[in-house]
């Protein structure tokens, strides 16, 4: 009996150790904050599709800027040492132009480039690369149009970052699915590891 | 017949019921995670049942680089971007509600509904488009996309079928372990690849079904004779497999061979064992009958209409002939390549391929777990192949005077080796037709039974003190793989 006892202890500590383990390992890696995109032109970096100088920005036309961006990520290149200042312009229908700031001490690859937040989506949009140097800074695409990330202005955690979630999730889903997927996806995960302890711990006892 | 159906169901031991509801529960959750059109070959599964639900006819079989969805299903496709995101992981489906605009002018227009082909699945067998069309038909909504989470569901009730069958088959194979069922039960239930596949309109959940339902049919049958109801069983899971998916016939050998032995068993009695087959062999013949019939009369298509239909132009190449440059193929798909054999694979793919696509790889093979997760994944089962291996050694030298572990065993491996043969016959055919093999994990899940039996008598070899602490750690690790699985679907599609 004390031994049975013993085993049924040992089961429960295993089962309990384990999983509070992994609870740990999960909360500690959604507490981990990064620059979460808010959209894409859907453009791939495959080839040069312009040269930015001074005075010669490359741009796309028609472009969608997604709410609350505030960094717009394009691949570029350049010989120069060090590589010129770039920024990005966003010219929005109506006229009104959103300058970024200047990003200096760049590496080749794909480059965050600030532009000022906008609560709403834009669309119809002029997006360009500008440069202030004389040798080209090459900006990637695929024809003829710029590859664009665009990002949040600010790193966030996955906890800050469920209310957006939670938007997201249920976006071209269908009119059934709303702002209740996320909860019952993460209410559903956790029934179903209950479940399956007290199935462990049961299963066990019923030998 | 309903009084016995409800004394089977009743019998149903409530660690089955247990597996049943996680996987359905994780059926669900997958099946709100991934955006429509993203499993893989989902536009050609929903562009089948459409198909059938609409016309009532089969889809046409047009090369193989040929699609012709319905107005409805390739304009939501472009407004969603499926073909853009779809492999090219910088791309993400619309994440707002401006972005998604087009999908909602779409589902206005009230564009044809009328497919013409189904792509990569127009060579498939009816029967779970049948299902799908019916739940297609009786949806409150007339719109495509909760049409498709409609089916999702449906995927997710049949991975919780096969979850329920696949306790039965180790509770055959182990009666007085129950720790050992749930182990191996909830191992399978939280399979990653499994899961993803139970979230997505695809006709493998029907076939996983199938195969678990084969897999406790000839366990039983071995153990207990054929009687009646499990030769229903048996008839009834070949049927929906043979009428659900062709790599169902990999499992035939395996079915063949039990029966084989049983009928061996049972030969001073053979007249009285055959006419116990006959329901089962009814339950089998009819529908598969049927399904040749309508064929030949109502849908008027030939009964090899499965075959891939050869794309116009050059053949691909390099070209492979000969049987024994095909058996070297099939054998180094899975296998070290032996002294004297061409090397047609590289590297070793059982590490490299097909180890890595069981942990898991998701969506269009397009995004999984990094590395080191395959590595230890890798460790992993070798592990547990060497714990249930030396148990199994134990085992059958304790039993040696009464060998009854041996059939099962030997069926098991003859299982697995059927679906191997299957899978590299596919494999081999795709070569020949449309150039490089595409492996998937998901090719391997008829054999979901068996995985979970591994683990069963993994746990179960290091007996009742050892063992169900292993199998604790076990039933852990496999729900950390499979929400780890479901976070990288988020991170691929929504951030």
């Amino acid at each position: 009996m004390a031994a049975l006892d013993r085993h049924r202890v040992a089961l429960w500590a295993v089962l309990g150790l384990c999983l509070a383990g992994l609870a740990a390992t999960f909360l500690v890696a959604l507490g981990a904050s990064e620059v979460r995109r808010t959209g894409t032109n859907m453009v791939p970096a495959w080839e040069r599709v312009g040269q930015a100088t001074a005075g010669h920005p490359v741009c796309s036309l028609d472009e969608r800027l997604p709410a609350g961006s505030g960094f717009v990520a394009i691949q570029l290149e350049t010989d120069a040492h060090p590589a010129p200042p770039v920024r990005a312009r966003v010219g929005l229908p109506g006229g009104r132009m959103l300058r970024g700031a200047y990003v200096r001490g760049w590496r080749k690859g794909t480059v965050r480039l600030p532009i000022p937040a906008q609560a709403h989506e834009a669309v119809g949009i002029v997006l360009c690369v500008e440069s202030r140097g004389h040798r080209p800074v090459d900006v990637w695409g695929a024809n003829g149009v710029i590859g664009a990330q665009y990002y949040e202005p600010r790193a966030s955690s996955w906890y800050g970052f469920l209310g957006s979630l939670g938007d997201r999730l249920h976006q071209g889903r269908g009119s059934w699915i709303g702002g209740w997927a996320l909860p019952l996806c993460i209410a559903f995960v956790l029934l179903a590891a209950a479940v399956a302890a007290a199935t462990v711990v049961r299963a066990d006892r019923a030998t | 017949m309903r009084r016995r159906l409800g004394g089977a169901l009743a019998r149903v031991p409530w660690i089955a019921w247990a597996c049943a509801a996680v996987a359905l529960l994780n059926g669900v959750v997958w099946s709100l995670l991934q955006p429509p059109f993203q499993p893989p070959d989902e536009v050609a599964h929903v562009a089948y049942v459409q198909r059938i639900a609409e016309t009532g006819r089969l889809p046409e079989r047009l090369p193989n680089d040929f699609e012709m969805f319905s107005p409805e299903q390739t304009q939501l496709m472009l407004a969603l971007r499926v073909v853009q995101v779809r492999g090219v992981l910088g791309n993400v489906p619309p994440l707002s509600a401006g972005q998604t605009a087009g999908v909602r002018k779409v589902e206005a227009a009230k564009l044809s509904r009328t497919p013409v082909d189904a792509g990569t699945a127009s060579g498939n067998p009816p029967l779970y488009y049948l299902l799908g069309a019916a739940v297609y038909r009786i949806s409150p909504s007339t719109t495509l996309l909760n049409r498709i989470f409609l089916l999702r569901l449906m995927s997710a009730l049949m991975s919780a079928l096969t979850a329920l069958l696949v306790v039965l088959f180790v509770r055959e194979l182990m009666p007085s372990a129950p720790w050992a069922w749930a182990a191996g039960g909830l191992a399978a239930a939280f399979q990653p690849t499994f899961g993803a596949i139970s979230g997505a309109v695809n006709a493998d959940s029907l076939l996983f079904v199938a195969c678990a339902g084969a897999l406790l049919a000839t366990a039983r049958i071995l153990r207990r004779g054929l009687g009646r109801g499990d030769g229903v069983l048996l008839g009834t899971s070949c049927a929906v497999g043979v009428l659900t998916k062709p790599l169902f016939y990999g499992l035939v050998p395996g079915v063949a061979l039990g029966l084989a032995i049983v009928l061996w068993r049972s030969r001073r009695e053979l007249v009285a064992t055959l006419r116990r087959a006959v329901p089962g062999a009814a339950c089998f013949v009819a529908p598969v009958a049927l399904w040749l019939l309508a064929l030949h009369t109502f849908w008027q298509r030939p009964a090899d209409h499965v075959k891939d239909v050869p794309v116009p132009g050059p053949a691909p190449a390099p070209p492979l002939h000969g049987l024994g440059t095909k058996l070297t193929f099939m054998w180094e798909l899975f296998l070290p390549r032996l002294p004297g054999m061409t090397d047609h694979q590289p590297g070793y793919p059982l590490r490299d391929v097909w180890v890595r696509e069981w942990t898991g790889h998701f969506g269009q093979l397009d995004y999984g777990f990094p590395q080191w997760v395959y590595d230890w994944s890798g460790r992993a089962l070798l592990a547990l192949g060497a714990i249930a291996l030396v148990g199994l050694v134990a085992r059958a030298w304790r039993a040696r005077r009464a060998p009854s572990w041996g059939a099962p065993l030997l069926v098991c491996l003859v299982f697995a080796a059927g679906v191997a043969f299957a899978i590299g016959w596919s494999q081999w055919s795709a070569v020949q037709v449309s150039g490089p093999p595409f492996e998937q994990g998901r090719y391997l899940l008829p054999l979901l039974g068996l995985y979970a039996a591994l683990v069963a008598v993994c746990v179960r070899a290091l007996g009742r003190r050892w063992g169900p602490l292993l199998g604790a750690v076990i039933v852990v690790a496999s729900i950390g793989l499979s929400v780890y699985a479901q976070m990288l679907t988020i991170v691929r599609y929504a951030t």
